[in-house]
């Protein structure tokens, strides 16, 4: 536990439970630690949910190989309806994702899950990434360029996501920039940690790196984003 | 923990409602921190600044119709960060678009400024011109222009802002005159601009001044002259 989380020191109904949820399709060359690196976890407890978008590999064997793990099976949908039916079947306070080739850093829910029990009026908390190399070790040392905000870090109060909905499937890419997009225009608080929570790994599979999905969904969102602050003028 | 340095987002606007609040909104989305946005108005009739000043985060400059040349100096001169970055109000920029150029320029300290790729976007009912080079359109390619540029602000001192004598190819001459200062480009190879083609796009819908732009390239070629002569 970081010195963040004793701030507030243990609540009286104990630590909160987070709920990690995992969406793959096709991971499992990185998603043992990925798991790994959930279950290193300074904070406690966690539950870590992974739903397997239709995976064609051995990511059925790598998760359920975890005993910990909630395993899900869904027919390939997406990461937006894999992420939803992962929030359908959380059972925690707390609502956390990760990507099944990203890393966490050892304090990323303590640090997260602290900010949200001291700050009340705090909804989630997102904070920063770095970028390394498959086949690097990730570390402060390693990492290739500037810090960057990840809205995969979103740690969310659970009742977030009945304010501002679930994930919008139509998007292939993108579907959390939309979602922070409307939550931003719901009103929802979401506090930026300057701290570095997660490492990503940048390999050729990276699915947000393809520039054709991606210039269509930010147009989308963009434009859906424009329209509901017209409405609201209006 | 390393702070990276602020960048000023300037976006120069005249007229501009149509797709203004998708360029801000593309700025806004960006994942590098710290971005400050500032919008230059350059005398809109229209619903520019308003849409610009119902952004809470965007700093608002209004000035008379003086080009968008003044206009990009006035967002150069208000703006407090490091690094410039320049979008028109008609594209849109990709959300990694800064953490890219910024990573290039962090690691490469004798380059003064960069460009990436670009990708034309076609609004509906809007086709190529005629002149249009064939190859730009079919794939990604180097865009040489304001919304792919990042400057570190420190250059402008050296090679002075943009021309406001010039209503177009002010990107050119700016372009050449830095680079007869001395001050190195670089380029990105990642695509991390959408271009937007549509009816009232002037620099893309007119062919090319090449009148104007032999006389800038004149110009550059009589400055290196005086140089290579002192």
């Amino acid at each position: 536990m970081t010195s963040q989380t004793l701030q507030s020191g243990e609540p009286a109904g104990g630590w909160p439970l987070v709920s990690v949820i995992i969406a793959v399709y096709n991971g499992d060359r990185f998603l043992s630690s990925a798991l790994d690196s959930i279950f290193a976890q300074d904070y406690h407890p966690l539950e870590a949910i992974v739903v397997d978008d239709g995976s064609t590999d051995d990511t059925t064997d790598v998760a359920r190989s975890y005993p910990a793990v909630r395993y899900i099976y869904q027919a390939n949908q997406g990461v937006a309806a894999a992420r939803n039916k992962g929030i359908a079947a959380a059972r925690g306070d707390f609502i956390a994702f990760q990507d099944a080739d990203d890393l966490w850093v050892p304090g990323k829910l303590a640090i997260q899950v602290g900010h949200l029990l001291a700050h009340p009026e705090v909804d989630g908390t997102i904070g920063m990434w770095h970028n390394f190399a498959d086949g690097a070790p990730p570390s402060e040392d390693t990492a290739a360029g500037p810090d960057r905000v990840g809205l995969v870090t979103l740690v969310a109060r659970r009742e977030v996501y009945d304010r501002v909905g679930s994930y919008d499937p139509a998007y292939r890419v993108g579907s959390d920039m939309d979602w922070f997009s409307r939550a931003r225009d719901a009103g929802v608080n979401i506090l930026m940690l300057p701290d570095i929570l997660l490492y990503r790994r940048i390999h050729n599979g990276n699915l947000s790196r393809q520039i054709d999905a991606r210039a269509a969904s930010m147009l989308r969102m963009f434009r859906a984003s424009v329209e509901r602050k017209r409405q609201k003028l209006t | 923990m390393q702070s990276s340095p602020l960048v000023s987002a300037v976006i120069p606007v005249y007229n501009g409602e149509r797709y203004l609040a998708e360029a801000i909104e593309s700025v806004l989305a960006q994942d590098y921190r710290p971005v400050e946005l500032i919008v230059v108005d350059d005398g809109s009739t229209d619903g520019s600044g308003d849409i610009a000043r119902s952004y809470p985060l965007v700093r608002y400059i209004r000035q008379t119709n003086r080009g968008v040349s003044v206009a990009r100096n006035a967002g150069i001169a208000a703006g407090r960060g490091e690094f410039i970055a320049f979008l028109d109000a008609d594209d849109v920029w990709t959300p990694d678009k800064l953490t890219v150029q910024m990573e290039y320029l962090l690691t490469h300290p004798e380059v003064g400024f960069s460009f990436a790729r670009q990708r034309f976007l076609f609004e509906q009912g809007i086709g190529a011109p005629p002149w249009f080079p064939q190859e730009l359109l079919a794939r990604d390619h180097v865009g040489f222009m304001p919304s792919t540029l990042v400057v570190r602000k420190a250059v402008f001192e050296r090679a002075g802002g943009f021309d406001t004598a010039l209503r177009r190819g002010e990107d050119t001459e700016w372009l050449l005159r830095a680079g007869d200062c001395g001050i190195q480009m670089g380029i990105v190879q990642e695509t991390l601009l959408l271009r937007r083609v549509h009816s009232g796009n002037v620099s893309l819908m007119k062919p090319p001044d090449y009148r104007l732009l032999l006389s800038l390239l004149k110009q550059s070629i009589d400055r290196r002259k005086e140089r290579g002569n002192d």
